[in-house]
């Protein structure tokens, strides 16, 4: 089996039956916490959670003809640190817009016994844009205490949603359960690793599906992982309703229902529409110039925020200049409709939060919009100004989607929806470059270093979109900061910037170049009148591995690419260059089905009177398994060997 | 200077054309008026330009007291498109102490047949304002969206706050901290001339014009500053109030029918405003548990000695209790029942010190709470008898004659230490209801503030470098960075520390490390360490070169930017200590040891000694920061001690092989 899933914990699954029938309104506290069983290898750790419920409960509120749902949180925690205490001894539970906290209740226990209980009256409120906050300061917790803490919210019905399982301490139970009533049932998954999930009707009424999981480990903190989408989780969302024999939540359903209602428009927003098109000249224009014109419009002149208040009337948009982010989406449809420019609508996930699943359709993994143009075979973010058309965020890429296209049925316009992966750019159409040209008077102290940076798409490490956002002085500032990584002195100069517009649709394209100088003594050391330059450094200070011998987690990188570094260093009159001999390296690695993997090549050679540095570094995947982790850290390693790499410059005898 | 491009002049035609036509509107939200081209010089590289910042302070007497209104006025003038960074607004505001009275936004969008039409911002919405160190706090914000955001657009906005308290009318800062410039900022005042209002004025005022008139009993001051560029950021840099020029305002006193009602003015009114919050807190007799916690802290102790009692008590309340601060009404004002934050094992800078002082008066031992402002606060009690002049509370205890400082709030400090923030800082020390005393707390010297790092350095048979070693924290150096570690999990203590021991060589493999004293903080905190350096000695034909200034501390604080203006800031002065021993392998021999090197003024003591003892090759090495504020006129001397110790930092030894 490929290991790709997680090595740090070890599942166990158990059917426990009774304890997991829960009664959402009458959960309560019980005896049964104080009486758990703490090993001695428990007490040993500094946080450990004896057990964590998330128990789910959809139905009838009763009395009413609301449907809800209710999500129980309720763990004890074993608290035998400071850092313990300070990370648990806040409680924050947000409260959205449609939930309401209908009990937070915390105990503290010790020895068996409830020492202090609190609840309603010590519940504070903080009200923030994105949601509000019911907050406890827990009293009197010290070390060697158990925290037990009950979490129970009301909120309207959704279809679906996410458990979060794993933590940044381990926890020897955890339990799952989905209460609904018996004609219901929810797919459940989780993930990395499937758990098998028992599914019982009690009663011909209620239908309980749960899980348990045991000695869940804490999450390993690892370079090149994206740990919120590695950790263990459970996704839900609802699949059948067998008394109306229906099947609920297919990509499909979702798909065509999310873009009738995003094509919904009124007759006043169409003419509108019709209006901009003509006043912008959109119409004269084709291929990428007209989509490079439309963002540049949008993007130019709206504030978009999901946060903000929904207008559904695009005048009024366009009036007030900031939007929310279904509004954008609202007029880029309209634009295009007008234009009759071939499109399709995706919705996905950021991969550094979750990996898409296209075999479970839920609405959690579709959080962001993008747009395909099959025409040109090219994505676009609507709302992202760091990109123009042909570009979207790097963690999106490598990532399932789904895709929706407008078909018109009648005077009506409907989606057919398809689940597809969003292409990773191949490598070497993210190239990171640096010429280096290093000159040395003998009669300064300071050597000067010239450097010609270009980065193409991804690898121009986001600084395109600084020169509009923050203008050029600023990005100058940032670009110094950059290179100087930490070391102050020196006179550094930003001589050229090129291709740094987002907006220009001319450069768009090309690689950001940026030609800089910086007259220093950082790099050089001495041995009486003998310089020694530390020319290895000049690549940049580079990541290395060398402690880390175990991989615990596979290895992400955020997107394909090459690093390119050429150094030279020119030598100068009656003076030698030593030391530069035995630097070449070649590590190339590829996959069992031939597929390239990583590498490096390094050559260190004397051209002239130039000792020269060519360095070729590649990472062909954004994924690499556990088992490749080897030859992965055997290139971050060799690329960090190169930081050692000096030179002497002596005098000719 | 960014250069402006073609469609950038097109629309500044457009601009200037229709700026012409001026739209009359009354009071709140007048047409814009300004001169296109000026703004365009005046801007520069910059996408806006603050058109007025206008502060107008009006105090009135209602009813028999001061009636106090802030109204406030910003116009930004958009020349070219704006960002997301410009749409939103918020203002904090107090129910209580300051509360948001009136609130209004608009914007002033140009026409293409000239003129403006006004757009006027929706409602504001209201949220909590929380700070990143509170847990709550009852103060809100409310925020709005300026609408409409374009080249050519002006924006106004303008609220009110209704200033409930006169210890809380906030100071005028005339270079506002816009970061694009201000054509001009512009204070009024408007008192009765009855009431009787000082200004106390702080930074550099040179350039501030003002006028003053009295109509119909009233008197109207004014004070302006025109063209005003942003200030700079620079790091390590003082808070804005040690140099910025800015005024505050002390309500002195009101005469209403004869009678003299005085609120501030000097150090006793501030005590004595500040007395009402500490008079009646601690009504209620030490709680058993207070009793019982007591008790067993000095049973635990076999001396009955003063400063041991002071000591045991004072790192209890430090470990044991958790700052969770809570800002609701006057609670960020009066400290909590010592017997409640004793039970609830939490509270901030407040609960801390007065549950110590019930503590120590449960152990027989008298104390004072005392007032202070940390160091970001730059005022003297008697320059600014305010509020504004202290942010935070700790304890003081006399012994023998001096007052000794103890902030219960600090983390790891040892007694005898001040925290950081409060070195050089006057207290506001409370004796009873009538009597206080003032006195400094002193600056703890360098020398006490020590990191040594020792290293013994080999060269194995396959000419790699390993070392032993060990680095050693005290004083502040030693608080800092156990409070860096405390906040760390696992994972990221070890990279923490592992950086420490590697310095700037990411290359170097720690093979061990062991951490000594982590929990007792009156002894040095100790890394002891074993390291591989690989590649570190460079050998070229016989010659080996390796320099034994492994870690390099300190080698980046010179000063490049010499028309920096505003003092370099450090928290705490340093002795920072190097012995680096290198083992000579037996079939090597010395060719080259560097030349000693040493520097000394008011500033920085440095010197770095090699000797050649036996088969080792040694170095000395010691740095000391002797001033915690470095001044603009003294940054070429601080500059000459660091350009010669980079340059001692950059000798390598030369040996050969026989």
């Amino acid at each position: 089996m490929k290991k790709q899933t997680i090595l740090i914990f070890l599942l166990a699954i158990i059917f426990q039956g009774k304890s997991q029938f829960f009664e959402p309104f009458s959960y309560q506290l019980t005896d049964s916490t104080l009486k758990i069983a703490m090993s001695d290898q428990d007490r040993l750790e500094k946080e450990i959670a004896l057990f964590e419920r998330n128990f789910i409960w959809i139905g009838q509120i009763p009395n009413s003809e609301f449907v809800a749902k209710m999500t129980i949180r309720h763990d004890a925690i074993y608290l035998n640190s400071d850092a313990a205490l300070e990370s648990h001894n806040r409680i924050y539970v947000p409260v959205g817009e449609n939930d309401s906290l209908h009990r937070l209740e915390v105990r503290i226990i010790e020895n068996g016994k409830v020492i202090r209980t609190q609840g309603k009256a010590d519940i504070r409120e903080i009200k923030e844009e994105e949601s509000t906050f019911k907050i406890i300061a827990v009293e009197g917790l010290k070390k060697g205490q158990i925290l037990e803490t009950l979490i129970v919210r009301m909120s309207s019905y959704s279809e679906g949603g996410t458990i979060q399982l794993q933590r940044s301490y381990p926890v020897k139970r955890s339990e799952v359960c989905i209460n609904g009533p018996s004609n219901i049932r929810f797919a459940i998954k989780v993930y990395p690793k499937p758990v098998e999930v028992a599914d019982t009707v009690v009663g011909d009424e209620k239908r309980f599906q749960h899980f348990t999981i045991l000695d869940l480990k804490a999450i390993v903190e690892e370079d090149y992982l994206f740990e919120a989408a590695r950790k263990v989780r459970a996704e839900y969302t609802l699949e059948r309703n067998f008394a109306q024999g229906k099947k609920f939540n297919q990509w499909a359903d979702k798909g065509r229902n999310t873009l009738e209602n995003l094509m919904k428009s009124s007759s006043a927003e169409k003419k509108f529409i019709k209006k901009l098109v003509k006043q912008e000249n959109w119409a004269e224009l084709s291929g990428l110039a007209q989509l490079f014109a439309i963002e540049n419009k949008l993007k130019g002149e709206f504030n978009v925020s999901k946060s903000y208040q929904h207008v559904a009337d695009v005048e009024k948009n366009f009036k007030m200049r900031y939007v929310d982010e279904y509004s954008m989406l609202r007029i880029y449809t309209m634009i295009f409709q007008e234009l009759k420019i071939e499109w399709e609508l995706i919705f996905t996930v950021w991969k550094g939060k979750k990996f898409f699943d296209p075999d479970f359709p839920t609405n959690t993994y579709l959080e962001d919009p993008l747009f395909y143009f099959p025409t040109y075979k090219i994505y676009t973010d609507p709302v992202d100004k760091s990109f123009r058309p042909g570009d979207i965020g790097a963690l999106y890429r490598d990532q399932y989607a789904m895709f929706v296209r407008p078909i018109l049925i009648g005077e009506e316009y409907s989606g057919v929806t398809k689940i597809a992966k969003i292409p990773s750019l191949p490598m070497d159409s993210v190239v990171r470059e640096h010429n280096i040209l290093v000159t040395w008077n003998p009669d300064e102290e300071e050597v000067n270093i010239k450097t010609r940076f270009s980065g193409n798409r991804y690898a121009n490490d986001g600084q395109k979109v600084l020169f509009e956002l923050i203008g050029e002085e600023k990005t100058k500032e940032v670009i110094e900061e950059n290179v100087r990584h930490g070391k102050k002195g020196g006179t550094f100069t930003v001589k050229q910037i090129q291709n740094a517009k987002v907006s220009d649709v001319e450069t768009y394209g090309r690689p950001l170049i940026i030609d800089y100088d910086w007259k220093t003594t950082e790099y050089t050391e001495n041995t009486g009148d003998r310089m020694i330059i530390r020319f290895g450094e000049l690549i940049g200070p580079q990541v290395q591995m060398y402690d880390k011998e175990t991989r615990f987690n596979p290895i992400d990188v955020a997107f394909p690419h090459i690093a390119i570094h050429e150094v030279r260093i020119r030598v100068p009159e009656g003076h030698t260059a030593k030391g530069y001999e035995g630097l070449n390296r070649d590590l190339a690695f590829k996959s069992e089905s031939g597929e390239d993997l990583c590498g490096i090549k390094v050559e260190v050679f004397l051209e002239g009177n130039e000792v020269v540095m060519k360095i070729r570094e590649f990472y062909a995947k954004t994924e690499y398994s556990i088992s490749d982790y080897p030859v992965f850290r055997q290139v971050i390693n060799a690329a960090a060997d190169i930081n050692k790499f000096t030179l002497l410059l002596q005098k000719n005898k | 200077m960014d250069m402006p491009n073609n469609s950038f002049k097109r629309h500044w035609l457009f601009i200037h054309t229709i700026i012409c036509i001026f739209l009359v509107f009354p009071a709140f939200c007048q047409a814009p008026e300004f001169d296109a081209n000026e703004m365009i010089k005046f801007a520069g590289d910059k996408k806006s330009v603050v058109l007025e910042d206008f502060d107008e302070l009006e105090i009135s007497i209602e009813k028999g007291k001061p009636k106090i209104i802030n109204r406030r006025t910003e116009k930004i003038l958009y020349l070219r498109e704006a960002n997301s960074f410009s749409a939103e607004r918020t203002i904090p505001y107090s129910e209580r102490f300051f509360d948001l009275v009136d609130l209004q936004a608009c914007t002033w969008v140009p026409q293409a047949k000239g003129g403006f039409q006004k757009v006027k911002a929706p409602e504001a919405s209201r949220y909590s304002n929380i700070s990143e160190d509170l847990f709550y706090d009852d103060m809100m914000q409310a925020k709005l969206m300026l609408p409409a955001l374009q080249q050519g657009a002006v924006t106004e906005f303008s609220y009110t706050y209704d200033i409930k308290d006169p210890r809380f009318i906030f100071p005028f800062y005339f270079k506002s901290g816009y970061r694009i410039p201000v054509l001009k900022t512009h204070l009024r005042l408007i008192y009765p001339n009855n009431v009787e209002l000082s200004k106390r004025f702080f930074g550099d005022t040179t350039g501030i014009k003002s006028s003053r008139k009295e109509e119909k009993g009233k008197i109207i001051e004014e004070f302006w500053l025109n063209k005003i560029q942003p200030e700079k950021d620079y790091e390590h840099s003082p808070t804005r109030a040690y140099f910025s020029p800015h005024v505050f305002f002390i309500l002195k006193s009101y005469t209403v029918k004869g009678e003299t009602t005085k609120l501030l003015g000097d150090v006793e009114d501030l005590y004595k405003q500040n007395y009402a919050f500490i008079k009646d807190f601690n009504a209620d007799p030490p709680s058993p548990e207070m009793k019982t916690v007591v008790d067993s802290l000095l049973a635990e102790l076999n001396t009955r000695d003063t400063a041991s009692v002071v000591k045991k008590l004072f790192y209890w309340v430090q470990d044991h209790i958790k700052y969770i601060a809570i800002e609701d009404g006057l609670g960020g004002y009066i400290p909590r029942p010592p017997n409640a934050v004793l039970h609830k094992r939490y509270g901030d800078c407040k609960d801390k010190a007065a549950l110590l002082q019930a503590m120590l008066k449960q152990a027989g031992i008298a104390s004072s709470l005392c007032w202070i402002g940390s160091r970001d606060i730059p005022y003297t009690f008697a320059e600014l008898p305010l509020m504004a002049s202290m942010n935070h509370m700790i304890l003081a205890w006399k012994n023998g004659t001096k007052w000794e400082f103890l902030d219960a709030t600090a983390q790891q400090l040892p007694m005898g230490f001040p925290s950081t923030a409060i070195q050089g800082k006057q207290a506001l020390i409370a004796i009873d209801e009538q009597r206080y005393e003032v006195d400094e707390v002193p600056f703890v010297d360098y020398k006490k503030n020590y990191l040594k790092d020792s290293l013994f350095v080999e060269i194995t048979p396959e000419s790699k470098v390993k070392a032993k070693g060990s680095i050693t924290y005290g004083g502040f150096v030693r608080v800092r960075l156990n409070n860096a570690l405390n906040a760390k999990n696992e994972k990221e203590q070890e990279d923490f520390i592992q950086g420490l021991i590697k310095g700037s060589n990411h290359q170097f493999k720690v093979t061990n490390y062991v951490l000594e004293n982590l929990d007792d903080r009156e002894k040095p905190l100790r890394i002891v360490f074993e390291l591989e350096m690989p590649d570190y000695i460079k050998k070229i034909d016989a010659e080996y070169f390796l320099n034994l200034n492994i870690r390099k501390q300190y080698s980046n604080e010179r000063i490049d930017d010499l028309e920096r203006n505003v003092p370099l800031t450090y928290l705490f002065n340093i002795q920072n200590q190097v012995y680096t021993s290198l083992k000579i392998p037996e079939n090597f021999s010395v060719k080259r040891i560097p030349e000693n090197k040493s520097f000394s003024n008011e500033l920085i003591d440095f010197n770095q000694r090699y000797r050649l003892e036996n088969d080792k090759v040694i170095l000395n090495g010691e740095l000391g920061i002797k001033q915690m504020v470095i001044k603009p006129s003294e940054f070429n001397g601080w500059n000459d001690g660091f350009k010669l110790l980079n340059k001692a930092f950059k000798e390598n030894l030369t040996l050969i092989a026989q």
